[in-house]
């Protein structure tokens, strides 16, 4: 009798998986469960669904008959409240067990609500599923004032949202510019620039103290922490995700801000895999932990638990460590933008502006680099995600770095570790 | 004789993801790998980009692909 593989999540960590152990063992026994009630959609597309610009049917990925076709039990509907490691079962809300021998917990996050009176008024929204998409383009559409809160990527896919619906909205920031752990002024005023001419205007060192609502209880106002009322009928909050690991609270994995895995997607526990955003994984560049929200990020994790999970089942499958140098782009702009590897850790930074739009930033742990941020010209991001994963040390070369481009053949010869 | 990616800006990206009622596939630019994320930058903003078969093989002809605006691909062979 083949294994039982158990899939919590069918995000596109939790579907990678079903589909790696589907390919290597096509009568693999394979169950997924996810607390929503769709199948696999484009998660970083459904921004384009809230802005207007898009129908539903693009963001679908899998529809039943993937599932079907491919002999996998896929339960929508079903949220999972309880693993118990030593029965190999998990409990679903309805008190269901299931069985399993290899168990994936692909659960991903939830948005943490903002911690003000009002937050959870009608017309305060979070962005993360496609339902909340709905949502919110419903909302947007028949919205004329609205605020944005949160100063990081997905608060900026709130506040393109706004701009593509037409909502005159303020984006509260608590400090002086968005992001302001990857960019400096130079570079987030770039972004602040596109974002007035998308009729969204940035307001500074302000964030949000209360929201206000009228009597039938529907947001009104936003109150920033300087006092100032900001009319709004619509608010984008995307300050955080909190990670759904509580279903792992009975087990021995160690929890810190998502779950330990191991460089093949192994958690402490015997037979449990993590994989996607809900991951502290090792990373093998950085020799540390790390943790990462990127779509291929948690594709690649996702692929590789699955593959761990049947050879750790004994089959002839070979697997290599998580190897992968994540990048996340934003498109709302004329401009294209791009951050890549981890561009807010690091003990230096060096950066410079090529003109009106076109800007980078590199970032630098013990000379090698670590990460960075492009807006403008993309061309130099495969060069440096190859210094990356070759853990060059170039810290002392970031004349050449700043090129407006590069030759690999430029930097000195004893750039590797 | 090389493929060679074009593309085009859509200039409605709804018209642009149905295709007389069939949906054109839509992916976004971080959906693409490394390699083919340069492609289209480089289609993007420089024309028309030649390629090797199994470069060529990372877009599809007629999808659509979300990045500053909307770019349907076009693989002339």
């Amino acid at each position: 009798m083949s294994a039982s593989y158990v899939i919590i999540g069918d995000g596109i960590a939790g579907s990678s998986a079903a589909e790696a152990i589907h390919e290597e063992a096509p009568d693999a026994d394979i169950t997924v469960l996810t607390d929503e009630g769709e199948t696999l959609y484009n998660r970083i597309l459904i921004k384009e669904y809230a802005k207007g610009k898009l129908p539903e049917a693009p963001i679908s990925i899998h529809d039943p008959e993937w599932y079907d076709e491919r002999d996998i039990d896929i339960q929508l509907n079903t949220l999972v409240t309880r693993i118990n490691p030593d029965a190999h079962t998990v409990e679903t809300h309805e008190g269901t067990e299931i069985e399993y021998d290899k168990l994936l917990v692909a659960a991903g996050g939830t948005p943490n609500d903002l911690p003000v009176e009002n937050a959870d008024a009608d017309g305060v929204h979070h962005f993360w599923t496609f339902e909340d998409a709905r949502r919110i383009r419903e909302h947007a559409e028949a919205a004329d004032t609205g605020v944005v809160v949160g100063a990081g990527l997905l608060g900026i896919d709130l506040a393109a949202i706004c701009g593509g619906q037409d909502v005159d909205a303020k984006y509260l920031m608590r400090g002086n510019r968005w992001w302001r752990y990857a960019l400096s002024e130079a570079g987030a005023e770039i972004i602040h620039e596109g974002l007035r001419e998308k009729g969204v205007e940035p307001v500074f060192e302000s964030g949000v103290d209360h929201f206000e609502v009228d009597d039938d209880g529907a947001l009104a106002a936003a109150v920033d922490g300087n006092g100032v009322r900001h009319d709004a009928d619509f608010a984008g909050v995307a300050i955080g995700l909190d990670f759904n690991v509580e279903i792992l609270q009975d087990t021995d994995a160690t929890i810190e801000n998502g779950v330990h895995v191991d460089e093949y997607m192994r958690t402490e526990v015997d037979d449990i895999y993590a994989a996607g955003d809900i991951t502290q994984y090792w990373d093998t560049i950085l020799d540390e932990r790390a943790q990462n929200g990127s779509w291929g990020s948690a594709k690649q994790q996702g692929a590789l638990a699955g593959r761990t999970m049947l050879a750790d089942s004994g089959h002839d499958v070979e697997i290599e460590p998580f190897r992968w140098v994540s990048s996340y782009s934003i498109t709302h702009f004329d401009f294209p933008f791009l951050s890549f590897g981890f561009p807010t850790i690091g003990d230096e930074t060096c950066e410079r502006s090529y003109g009106d739009n076109e800007w980078r930033r590199l970032a630098f742990k013990d000379g090698q680099l670590v990460g960075g941020v492009l807006i403008g010209n993309l061309a130099p991001q495969s060069k440096y995600k190859q210094l990356i994963k070759e853990e060059a040390v170039v810290a002392d070369q970031q004349d050449v770095l700043l090129q407006d481009n590069f030759e690999m053949d430029e930097l000195g010869a004893a750039t590797q570790q | 004789m090389n493929p060679t990616i074009h593309a085009t800006k859509a200039e409605s990206p709804g018209a642009a993801a149905t295709d007389g009622g069939t949906h054109a596939p839509v992916r976004d630019f971080d959906e693409l790998d490394d390699h083919a994320q340069d492609t289209l930058h480089e289609a993007a903003t420089g024309g028309a980009v030649h390629l090797d078969d199994d470069d060529a093989a990372a877009f599809t002809d007629g999808e659509v692909v979300r990045f500053t605006s909307y770019y349907r691909i076009t693989v002339a062979r």
